[in-house]
């Protein structure tokens, strides 16, 4: 059976909705945890890798919240597949570059997946849509509670959990959120942002992880530090730090619509007419323009019972998930999966109307608002 | 602008690196910048180009390292100290212990202590376990309606050992963790383990 049939159907992927998702469109939060003695992923013979792996895998899926969901191993997937599992955020590129005695075990809602011989040996994830960090953490603490009655793992009083890179030691924790900020962009008020977050010791990144540029408006924050704090305390201050992003962002569009509102609209519309007329679109493009179309969403200019839409286009649109959808196949060039792209784009937006400005009430459009405060 | 390497193709990629406040910039062509392996930011200092290039601006020497650093290697799987400068990857747990020195230094400029504060392993959080939020330094433990049985014991273990990590008694919580660990796997059997959602 295809990997792609075994994921989550796209449409119920998304119809997936949760709380401050305008802004926040995942949380995450993964703990890096180790066998003792037996040497990391990274440094470890064929033998020790496969060793631990195998030691490994049954345990995790014996665990109550990860039993009957899917576990393979990665060297039984094609290069597609793996793709298809990072467009899903469900494991990391590197993840996905690996092969025999590395594997992944997701649960069937897709909301926690363990990854065996990343660059650790375990690397255990809880997801969720919307700002739910204190959600997920819970449920990978339990998770990794279960684990350590089962076996024991490497773990240092002064230290907390050991990790193959140090910047993982002690609590072995990474909580993350995924942030879609098109009015700080457009407002040119990210760069100082990050900037901002960045003095607090968090991470910025792209849009998958480590190494990647901001597409679609796009950005991962995290924490860098996982030692001196406990877990509580580095889940509540990414939460504090993200409700003052999502503040930001909020007042960042206000002000463009109060301000700038046919600059605004000229955007969505643009990014609209792009998206339905194109006969070859990069998924770049594609990206930047599609959350154009959310923001056009959240502004009103399209309804927003179409967001459904919007997040399914965004997701297929990826290459892994256009080939495996729309082409029988194997192997693609780019060239030809672009204008794949724009064949799919065309045919699923003629459904959705034009943006309507007359459906936004702005003050720079009429004479009854006030003038906007900045 | 010409290579600073080959000094006959035109330079298109530009570095600027920072090592210890000592900012050091670089022009080079294609061609150059591949043979050094630019386009790897791992494998890569700047220093390293200007020593073997064309040996004007003379790098800063490197800080010479104790000899007795350079020489140690984890018993256990055998990394050496030099591997672990270059990938700044650990080899396995055990090389926490041999290389403690030269990463408590290390630690102090990547995390906000160099000691745990977390969840300890079979433990659970040193503080109250529901309250994401509540500082790990809270050492009181939550008012619970007092219970004969085994949960009564693990909660009254649990607020002591919490009270021992607090102190940095980590004898004493060592010796707590064990008895805590004895007294839940007795207790196992009685407790329904708590179901996690989704």
């Amino acid at each position: 059976m295809k990997l792609l049939e075994q994921l989550a159907p796209v449409s119920e992927v998304s119809h997936r909705s949760g709380p401050r998702d305008r802004v926040v469109l995942s949380s995450r939060v993964r703990l890096a945890r180790n066998l003792p003695h037996i040497p990391f992923p990274g440094h470890a013979k064929r033998g020790d890798r496969v060793k631990a792996y195998e030691q490994l895998m049954p345990i995790i899926q014996g665990l109550a919240p990860l039993s009957g969901g899917l576990a393979e191993p990665m060297e039984k997937l094609s290069a597609l597949d793996k793709q298809l599992l990072v467009e899903r955020h469900l494991v990391s590129r590197e993840h996905a570059a690996k092969g025999v005695g590395s594997g992944f075990v997701l649960n069937r809602e897709e909301s926690l997946c363990v990854m065996v011989n990343e660059e650790d040996h375990l690397r255990m994830q809880a997801l969720r849509v919307g700002l739910q960090l204190g959600e997920a953490w819970t449920a990978i603490d339990a998770i990794d509670t279960a684990l350590q009655q089962k076996v024991e793992l490497a773990y240092s009083r002064s230290y907390g959990f050991l990790t193959a890179c140090p910047t993982n030691l002690g609590t072995g924790i990474r909580v993350s959120a995924m942030l879609h900020l098109p009015g700080l962009v457009l407002a040119e008020q990210v760069g100082q942002i990050i900037q901002a977050v960045g003095k607090l010791g968090l991470a910025v990144r792209g849009l998958y992880g480590e190494g990647t540029e901001a597409l679609g408006n796009l950005f991962q924050v995290s924490n860098q530090m996982t030692l001196g704090e406990s877990e509580p305390e580095i889940v509540e201050k990414l939460n504090k730090v993200i409700l003052q992003i999502i503040e930001h962002e909020d007042n960042a569009r206000k002000s463009l619509l109060a301000k700038k509102p046919r600059w605004v609209f000229n955007h969505v519309g643009r990014a609209y007419g792009i998206l339905c007329n194109a006969h070859t679109i990069s998924s770049k493009e594609t990206l930047n323009l599609l959350s154009l179309l959310w923001l056009g969403m959240d502004a009103g200019l399209i309804p927003a019972d179409a967001r459904p839409l919007v997040n399914e286009l965004f997701l297929v649109t990826q290459p892994a998930h256009l080939q495996c959808l729309f082409s029988q196949q194997e192997k693609m060039a780019s060239e030809e999966r672009d204008v794949l792209r724009s064949d799919v784009l065309r045919d699923r937006l003629a459904g959705l109307a034009r943006p309507d400005h007359r459906r936004v009430a702005s003050p720079g459009l009429d004479d009854s608002g006030t003038p906007p405060t900045s | 602008m010409e290579c600073h390497v080959c000094k006959q193709r035109e330079a298109t990629v530009h570095l600027t690196q920072i090592v210890d406040d000592d900012v050091r910039s670089l022009d080079l062509c294609e061609a150059c910048a591949k043979q050094k392996g630019v386009s790897d930011p791992m494998g890569f200092s700047l220093a390293d180009i200007f020593k073997a290039g064309a040996g004007e601006e003379p790098a800063k020497e490197p800080v010479p390292r104790p000899a007795a650093a350079a020489e140690v290697k984890c018993p256990r799987c055998g990394l050496g100290h030099a591997e672990f400068k270059k990938t700044g990857r650990l080899g396995c747990s055990d090389c926490y212990e041999a290389f403690g020195e030269v990463l408590d230094a290390m630690l102090k400029g990547m995390h906000k202590g160099i000691r745990h504060t977390g969840k300890v392993p079979g433990l659970g959080m040193p503080a109250s376990k529901d309250a994401v939020g509540v500082s790990a330094g809270t050492a009181s433990a939550k008012a619970v309606e007092p219970t004969d049985g085994p949960e009564a014991d693990i909660e009254r273990l649990s607020s002591e050992l919490v009270a021992a990590v607090a102190r940095e008694d980590f004898e004493k919580a060592a010796e707590l963790r064990d008895i805590l660990r004895a007294a839940r796997a007795a207790a196992k059997t009685t407790l329904s383990s708590k179901g996690t959602e989704a």
